[in-house]
């Protein structure tokens, strides 16, 4: 009885498992990469900078996972991504509620984006600023989890839902490098697990690309980690 | 004298049972009430699911259809061992409770009204957590000393969920900051001040699920050395810092896979 009971879990468990795998995640990544890089001369996107920036950034972090071998970047001429200067940064921060980014399940738009910036940008940080956000998120995607980054302010749209969510989802990735937090890693792995069926259907171009820098710069902070 | 009130996740938890049934043997300290959660539901199930995930259905199994049987083959280290040596032969807290003259409620959750009046008239120095979800602040402002818990991992550092396997992922190639932490209950997760501690040593070939198991009686131990400590009035709770440690969460199975090869290295 004990052994057939334990038998079912695993059984539930084997079915139940949405979490992939490193391989998996590199199969999906270089698929849709080489997908993506193919058709982009042909396609009429009013962001192709920023889409061409993206490109540029995953193949860089392509290069440093050592899943593609040629240092040649074909999107070079888009290095240079959207610049923020301080004071426009500093101006996001003060539409903040009181210096938080999120208040009763609602998230500030723009979070993930500017956080990063502040991270890159400001040498001290502004103090806790930063890491109690950074706290505050985390704790917001561990609790609510496949409920979480589902309210925005101002309302996000269809077209930038996703967008906002990935741009946390980047920064909980880029964090987990830069400060060695596995915390951070683990949330990005979980969202990433959970968004993986919406990317399997029906993203936008942007919202592509965006996840997929997302899954690289997670899996280089993954073998950066424990490599 | 000191009054203590019991909070059990459910009414044959071991670890709950062991804990009432060793604290009524102790000199001084008097059981007042017990207070039970009812057995599983579908709303807690759902959002336990949520959480937990298919671990659940293993909790689920071994401790309520089971009865934590699986625990016997484990030898002298786990909760069967102590239940031996204590003397505990009520298999439920309900026939422990009408044994011994102690008033149980069973609720569905520690937080609701019934409970919090049954505990106020009950008027405990001190409340013993033994799980069974959130505890607020209408229950947490009850007892004069506070509501202790005992949590499985070493605070301030490991706070939160999975840190056995959190501390040994973090650890790399130096020793695993593994242990256990007596310590009273605030608003925060696992953030109140710290009563009493103690280090887990690792074995060799030990398990995760190994290791959980064999905790269990040092928790209880460390819970009845507590309690014997605040009747004495030879305890001094030491504050937590809010930065001295870091809340961690579930972890994802890829991160347990390198947990687990770690813990077989070290």
């Amino acid at each position: 009885m004990i052994n057939f009971s334990h038998w079912v879990i695993n059984q539930v468990e084997k079915v139940s498992n949405r979490s992939h795998s490193g391989e998996q995640i590199k199969d999906f990544v270089l698929k849709k990469y080489s997908w993506l890089v193919d058709g982009l001369g042909d396609m009429a996107e009013p962001n192709k900078a920023e889409i061409a920036h993206d490109l540029w950034q995953i193949y860089e972090v392509l290069f440093a996972l050592g899943w593609v071998n040629t240092r040649t970047n074909l999107f070079n001429t888009y290095r240079a991504g959207k610049q923020i200067s301080p004071s426009a940064l500093l101006a996001w921060k003060k539409g903040l509620w009181d210096g938080k980014v999120i208040r009763a399940g609602v998230v500030k738009a723009g979070a993930g984006f500017y956080l990063n910036q502040f991270v890159l940008k400001v040498k001290n940080n502004q103090g806790s600023f930063v890491s109690d956000n950074l706290e505050s998120l985390l704790k917001h995607v561990e609790t609510r989890r496949e409920h979480c980054l589902e309210a925005f302010d101002p309302i996000a749209n269809e077209n930038s839902i996703w967008l906002e969510r990935l741009n946390i989802d980047l920064l909980f990735a880029r964090i987990a490098r830069r400060k060695k937090d596995p915390r951070f890693l683990n949330a990005a792995l979980k969202l990433n697990d959970w968004y993986f069926s919406y990317f399997q259907r029906n993203a936008t171009l942007p919202e592509m690309v965006r996840f997929l820098l997302v899954l690289t710069e997670q899996e280089l902070a993954f073998k950066e980690l424990y490599p | 004298m000191i009054k203590v009130a019991i909070l059990a996740p459910i009414g044959n938890s071991l670890y709950s049972l062991n804990t009432t049934q060793l604290l009524t043997q102790q000199k001084d300290v008097q059981v007042t009430v017990i207070v039970v959660r009812t057995p599983w539901n579908l709303a807690r199930f759902r959002s336990e699911f949520k959480r937990d995930g298919v671990r659940l259905l293993r909790k689920v199994l071994n401790k309520w259809l089971l009865r934590e049987k699986p625990l016997d083959f484990d030898g002298d280290e786990t909760l069967l061992s102590p239940s031996k040596n204590i003397h505990l032969i009520e298999k439920t807290l309900g026939e422990l409770a009408k044994n011994r003259d102690i008033p149980i409620l069973t609720v569905s959750d520690h937080n609701q009204p019934e409970s919090q009046i049954f505990l106020e008239k009950a008027a405990p120095d001190l409340i013993i957590f033994t799980g069974g979800g959130l505890i607020r602040e209408n229950i947490l402002r009850i007892p004069r000393l506070g509501v202790l818990n005992c949590h499985s991992g070493y605070l301030p550092k490991y706070r939160g969920m999975d840190v056995i396997e959190w501390a040994v992922l973090e650890a790399g190639g130096r020793k695993p900051e593994v242990g256990i932490t007596l310590h009273y209950m605030d608003r925060g997760v696992d953030t109140g001040p710290i009563l009493l501690q103690q280090k887990v040593e690792l074995k060799k070939e030990d398990t995760f699920e190994g290791i959980r198991r064999r905790i269990e009686p040092m928790m209880v131990k460390l819970i009845i050395e507590g309690v014997c400590g605040l009747r004495d009035k030879t305890l001094q709770p030491k504050p937590q810092r809010p930065g001295d440690g870091r809340q961690f969460f579930v972890m994802h199975p890829r991160l347990q896979a390198v947990a687990r090869n770690r813990l077989k290295k070290h």
